[in-house]
């Protein structure tokens, strides 16, 4: 791999390995929490 | 020179390769689909196509995460090499894979809506300034427009056409498409899933990515060299079959391989992908690059016919038992006789593994998608 290549990917990475571990957990403690929907209610046959 | 379109060269590693691999999605498709009913929350249940939307995006975003824990993992320990050796049909199927999962959502989302699926799923979410309901699908398109991208110009036909560096600058793009896929899923399905395996195997794959790209980058390149002769190494540090690679100031790096008692030096880089030559090995009296097979002579750097490949080569001395380079390269294909190692004493050199293998058969078609 040329050196131009290695050093962009020894930054990307860099960069990408405190990102994207912090977006999972970031969408973790922003998501609502509590039921989204109602649970589907059953009525029983007249 | 043109580039000119080669089929496909199959060979049986390839096969097992695909055939393996085409195996272990499709098992993982069966067993997520009769798991997935087994852990359904009550108030989010899974029906068919749901479930079926889900095991082929969960399947892609595995196998996209091994692609890019191939890369490193090669570098750092040679065992995980014949994976890399077919990556391009690795990712060429999780193209598939991807293209499956959005296919099962469009039908499944928009098979009722008047419009037309693809203006439904453009238009039916805008609500880009909240972060719940964020129309995470432009994340997914963006990640499917680029593995799109990568797989329809893996073949080495496209290598050429378009040059090694814009081909490998190309494909690193796919750092950008797994962001956009983490994305896809961090305002997707995590913000609905009441399961926290979801979580909990997203966080260990984007970590395990991310740890082995570091790692690997930090490996130390080698030591300093002053021009114009410069010090290469100790000649007994050069394993018979194998290479060392020296670093040279404001150029690529240059590899000095050892066989059958003599020195030679080429390039680091295969005219191929440039893939790192002094992480392979001699086999049959050729250079072959570790990263798809691709062979050269020791003297020329020229690939065996009817090949045409050449590397540049380089001048050697020996003083004493250390190696001195000339960092000036020669015009690819410039014959240096190799450099007999005329040693003091018994040689500490332990024995490479090169010339007990096969013959490797130049992988003339295979690309790479990733790093």
């Amino acid at each position: 791999m040329r050196l131009g290549h290695r050093r962009a990917h020894r930054w990307i990475w860099r960069v990408l390995v405190v990102l994207l571990p912090a977006i999972v957990l970031g969408a973790v403690a922003i998501r609502p929490s509590g039921p989204l929907e109602a649970p589907a209610i059953r009525l029983s046959p007249p | 020179m043109s580039a000119r379109y080669v089929p496909v060269g199959w060979n049986a590693s390839k096969l097992v390769y695909d055939v393996v691999l085409l195996a272990a999605i499709g098992l993982y498709i069966g067993v997520f689909l009769w798991l997935a009913p087994r852990f359904q929350h009550v108030t989010l249940p899974l029906d068919d196509y749901s479930a079926r939307m889900a095991a082929f995006g969960s399947c892609a975003f595995l196998l996209l995460t091994m692609i890019l824990c191939i890369g490193p993992a090669a570098r750092l320990d040679r065992r995980f090499l014949p994976l890399l050796y077919n990556r391009r049909h690795f990712g060429v199927m999780t193209t598939a894979v991807a293209l499956t999962h959005a296919n099962a959502a469009l039908d499944w989302y928009f098979s009722y809506s008047p419009l037309d699926p693809f203006v439904a799923l453009l238009s039916g979410n805008t609500s880009f300034s909240r972060t719940h309901g964020f129309p995470f699908e432009v994340f997914g398109i963006f990640a499917l427009l680029v593995l799109v991208l990568l797989a329809a110009t893996s073949h080495d036909f496209w290598l050429k056409f378009l040059t090694p560096p814009v081909w490998k600058a190309l494909h690193m793009g796919l750092y950008a498409g797994y962001t956009s896929v983490v994305l896809h899923v961090a305002f997707g399905a995590l913000q609905t899933s009441r399961n926290p395996l979801l979580a909990v195997v997203m966080t260990l794959c984007v970590l395990l990515v991310g740890t082995l790209h570091v790692a690997a980058g930090r490996r130390p390149d080698d030591p300093v060299v002053q021009p114009p002769w410069v010090v290469a190494g100790n000649v007994a540090s050069i394993l018979e079959g194998r290479a060392i690679v020296v670093p040279v100031p404001n150029a690529e790096p240059v590899a000095i391989f050892r066989h059958e008692g003599h020195l030679s030096a080429v390039t680091n880089l295969c005219a191929h992908q440039n893939g790192p030559l002094g992480e392979g090995a001699v086999v049959d009296g050729c250079i072959t690059c570790p990263w798809h097979g691709f062979q050269y002579r020791l003297a020329d750097g020229c690939a065996p016919p009817p090949y045409t490949e050449k590397l540049a080569t380089f001048r050697l001395r020996l003083e004493g038992d250390t190696v001195l380079l000339d960092p000036n390269p020669n015009p690819p294909g410039t014959y240096i006789e190799p450099l007999p190692i005329v040693m003091v004493g018994p040689d500490p050199t332990i024995s490479g593994p090169s010339d007990k293998g096969g013959r490797v058969k130049p992988d003339h078609d295979a690309g790479e998608s990733g790093a």
